[in-house]
């Protein structure tokens, strides 16, 4: 299979750790790399704050001695064979586990095409000075928009990364991506009165896409900033939320996500391995992890351990269809014949763990300004607390928030949510018809809730 | 390939400044951090990881911008590329910046070696595997409602060379154990995670102050006793925060408000030095060293930029007398600066952030703080926390007892409670005589991590708890 000069010499470094892993001793390998490079314009308090750039290189090894597992990773290519070692030392010198086994491989998956040449080209010596000139003409367009709004932080950055992976199984993956992003972290402050934090960012993978995206997180942030200004008290009661598109994971997908992860199950966090197939949520919340990514935002083909991606309903109609496995959840959950779902996280500096790369969340029938236009509700478009994923339990601060009266929005401060996300699942009375993409890996509604505590402080 | 020495790579650190340029401050930090992580859960070792991460950062202010590069390679021809690096990074986007900036003046700056004490006791991996296994099985053999229990030990070695054009040459070696206990009862259906933790700078003694068979045993407690538990009801209330909630309000609530960077943008903090924001009974420090109690968990003799560790003082006796510098925020608010630079990795320009962060002590004692409690709430355990501009904070409490007439109720299920920072500390009515760090474990975020630590006694205040409306 023909391969890119940088594929070969990443796989041969790769061949080097593998062999001397093989000469200590280990009976399986997995040997992987990233290699990034990136390139960053910092801002701070409405000014440049600094350029810097960074390449780094990252060997993870795990290795397999008998029924018996390390893990050892280093940024030092020059340590490859004391990384292996170390990695089967560890190894030798843990207890025994049954039925353990490493993800060998044997197929070939190379999939180097991914990166912009734009984007490379500005990764080189010359790309400094036009990315902190689009940086800085960034930063003047989002004060152009008001004055009040202050850029706390925030960075304009590009970056490249390509990972490889090599396993005693005989086989081998390569990804090759890049990205440009933008975040911005800031409040308003008018005279006396200064407004909640807030913050927005976007990543794409083209460089032609990416003073859109910019455009539309300067505008974002400045319409949380200021809507955060002239804050009021709020009210008690029990009731309904209002969560924009942007807030959904923080509040609800991300605690829902780690309740659908095997080793949760497995740990006894999460019932939820017990209720496959049964009705969690309400009819209209379906819910998918999309594998591989969406067509502009494609991510590698395969997962940290290498098993290929694929897209995965997980909730359908409310009703629990699967549960996340990496390699490592399918053989200790000790069922005959689980395999992985493909959705082994992580970096090469970390053994895996199992998550979700991209979610897609079902759009409902009713327009966000429908859903806003209720009697008495609250806007969660932030939410600064802590969701028990183990009870649900979530409670928190609201940031930003506004009391809508009959759909119109009074900004309030100092109010905070109480609730159970899996009650707080099945009492869904509203999904927006329009959905966001976000950071290129999440496409979400807005979501009305209703019975969810409310304390005015 | 056997890796340069600590002191070989401080010299060649010192030979790269032959290319600082005259005007310019040149700043090389290598920093070699080397962790342990192993996870025990229910009879098995889960997880054996070893990380090594090291490389050389190179910070130059050139043209009145700071420009970033750093090298994995500690050698003198990578890190003179770097250097190279950084200041076309700094020389070519100079022009774009507003407010330029003038080197920082001459301050005291660290040389020599500096190390926390036990840097170099070492324990076994069988000593360290037994250790995990041994905690887990405590917690999952500690109630029958015990379903599953984990424990995680992690070891972090770091040792760095910072060495700059105006003076700093100095070598500073640490160590920081964690350890950190789950357990998840199970009844009925319910199940309901408790997690207890601990961390610090120094060797085992330092990390060990409580007896780690006890914590086991309290996560294990803690959570069959949460599990059918109700939860408090919402709204504003008198209560009295465990040392690590004061940990958090100090951290969370005023810290990162205080940081100097942040006060520049605009906090509630901005201008307010001189003035009364809390009541007489607090006084809040920020220091590098572990004062009242040894191992503090963020624990510096020297910060990244080179300056020795001081203790600021950030209120005095109810007063708001100072914020949190690096060398630059520090000459601009004309003072001297303060040592809260800091760099998660060699990869890691340095920010202002927070070490170990403290009330101290004050006369009461905590039985007598709760007999005087009409009404009210005894709060105990941190979960995560966050800071606003406004100064409205939050954090995570584990378990609410309520207070009656002076007297303990039975456990309720944590909440998040919340409330303006400065109006919380002017409601402080009782500080104890007790005293504890006890957020060692975790880190701070802010873009980058840093690993922190905070503090104090009992204290008594008023508050929100985002709890339960009917």
């Amino acid at each position: 299979m023909p391969t890119s000069p940088e594929t070969t010499a990443l796989l041969a470094r790769c061949a080097e750790a593998l062999d001397a892993a093989r000469a200590a001793g280990a009976d399986d390998v997995e040997v992987i790399a990233d290699a990034s490079r990136s390139l960053t314009v910092g801002l701070q308090n409405n000014d440049l704050e600094s350029l810097r750039s960074e390449e780094d290189l990252v060997f993870g090894l795990r290795v397999r001695v008998g029924a018996r597992s390390g893990f050892a990773t280093t940024n030092q290519p020059a340590e490859l064979r004391a990384l292996a070692a170390e990695a089967v030392a560890l190894a030798r010198q843990s207890p025994p586990e049954e039925g353990l086994r490493l993800p060998t491989f044997a197929d070939a998956l190379i999939d180097d095409d991914g990166v912009d040449p734009v984007i490379e080209a500005l990764l080189g010596p010359a790309g400094g000075g036009p990315l902190a000139a689009q940086a800085v003409a960034w930063l003047q367009a989002a004060r152009g928009l008001d004055p009040r709004v202050v850029v706390d932080s925030g960075e304009l950055s590009l970056s490249s990364t390509h990972r490889v992976m090599l396993s005693s199984g005989g086989g081998l993956r390569s990804w090759r991506g890049a990205e440009a992003g933008g975040s911005l972290i800031g409040m308003a402050v008018d005279g006396a009165e200064i407004g909640s934090f807030t913050w927005d960012a976007d990543r794409v993978r083209a460089a032609s896409a990416l003073e859109g995206a910019l455009d539309g997180v300067a505008r974002r942030f400045v319409g949380k900033c200021t809507a955060a200004l002239g804050a009021g008290r709020g009210e008690s009661f029990r009731g309904t939320i209002l969560i924009p598109a942007d807030c959904v994971s923080d509040l609800l997908l991300d605690p829902l996500l780690e309740l659908l992860s095997a080793d949760r199950v497995r740990q006894g966090k999460s019932t939820l391995g017990q209720r496959l197939g049964a009705q969690i949520a309400v009819p209209d919340f379906t819910l998918t992890e999309e594998g591989p990514g969406f067509s502009n935002f494609a991510l590698a083909p395969f997962d940290r351990d290498g098993a290929h991606r694929a897209r995965l309903p997980l909730v359908e109609g409310g009703v629990l269809r699967h549960i996340l496995y990496d390699d490592t959840e399918a053989w200790r959950s000790g069922r005959p014949g689980q395999r992985s779902t493909g959705h082994g996280q992580g970096a090469a500096s970390s053994t895996p763990a199992v998550g979700a790369a991209c979610l897609s969340l079902a759009a409902g029938d009713q327009p966000w300004s429908t859903l806003c236009a209720a009697q008495r509700a609250v806007l969660v478009p932030r939410f600064a607390g802590t969701v028990d994923p183990t009870s649900g339990d979530f409670s928190g601060v609201v940031k930003g928030g506004a009391l809508l009266i009959d759909g119109e929005a009074h900004p309030i401060a100092e109010v905070s949510v109480a609730g159970n996300l899996y009650a707080a699942l099945q009492a869904i009375s509203g999904i927006s018809a329009e959905r966001c993409l976000l950071m290129g890996t999440s496409l979400l509604p807005g979501l009305r809730v209703e019975d969810v505590s409310i304390t005015a402080g | 390939m056997t890796a340069p020495s600590l002191p070989a790579i401080r010299q060649i650190l010192e030979d790269s400044l032959q290319y600082a340029n005259e005007g310019d401050l040149l700043e090389l930090r290598y920093h070699h951090k080397a962790l342990r992580t192993l996870t025990a859960r229910d009879g098995r070792l889960e997880r054996s990881l070893s990380r090594t991460r090291s490389g050389v950062g190179v910070r130059v202010l050139a043209g009145g911008t700071w420009g970033f590069a750093c090298t994995s390679e500690a050698s003198p021809a990578a890190v003179a590329r770097a250097i190279t690096a950084a200041r076309a990074h700094a020389l070519g986007s100079a022009a774009l910046r507003r407010d330029r900036r003038a080197p920082p003046p001459p301050t005291r700056l660290a040389v020599g070696d500096f190390a926390v004490d036990d840097v170099d006791e070492q324990h076994s991996l069988d000593e360290r595997i037994a250790l995990v296994l041994r905690l887990a099985a405590h917690a999952r053999g500690a109630h029958a409602k015990i379903c599953s229990a984990s424990t995680t030990f992690t070891e972090l070695r770091s040792e760095k060379a910072i060495v700059t054009s105006d003076g700093a040459a100095c070598t500073v070696r640490l160590v920081r154990p964690e350890l950190s206990i789950s357990a998840v009862a199970e009844d009925h259906g319910q199940r309901m995670a408790q997690a207890e933790s601990l961390g610090a700078t120094g060797g085992w003694s330092c990390l060990f102050v409580r007896d780690p068979a006890q914590l086991a045993e309290k996560a294990a407690r803690r959570a069959v006793e949460l599990l059918d538990a109700p939860v408090p009801a919402g709204g504003r209330a008198q209560v009295i925060l465990s040392p690590d909630l004061v940990g958090l309000l100090v951290h969370e609530a005023i810290g990162h408000t205080v940081e100097a960077d942040f006060v520049q943008s605009g906090t509630v903090a901005t201008g307010k030095l001189g003035e009364r924001v809390a009541s007489p009974l607090v006084t809040l420090r920020d220091s590098g060293a572990s004062v009242h109690a040894a191992g503090a968990g963020g624990t510096e003799p020297v910060d990244d930029e080179g300056v020795p560790s001081t203790t600021a003082t950030i209120i005095e006796d109810g007063v708001l007398t100072g914020y949190l510098h690096n060398r630059e925020s520090a000459a601009r608010f004309g003072v001297a600066p303060t040592g809260n630079a800091r760099a998660w990795e060699f990869s890691d320009a340095p920010l202002i952030r927070m070490r170990n962060t403290y009330i101290e002590p004050g006369e009461s004692e905590l039985g007598a703080m709760i007999e005087g409690t009409p009404e009210g709430w005894l709060l105990e355990g941190a979960r995560n926390g966050q800071a606003d501009s406004t100064g409205e904070f939050t954090f995570g409490v584990a378990q609410a007892r309520q207070i009656q007439g002076g007297k303990l109720g039975p456990p309720m299920r944590g909440v998040t409670v919340t409330g303006l920072a400065f109006d919380v500390l002017q409601t402080v009515d009782a500080v104890s005589r007790e005293f504890a760090w006890d957020l060692g474990s975790g880190h701070c975020g802010k873009g980058q991590p840093a690993k922190v630590d905070a503090g104090g006694p009992y204290l008594r205040c008023t508050l929100t708890l985002a709890g339960a409306q009917a």
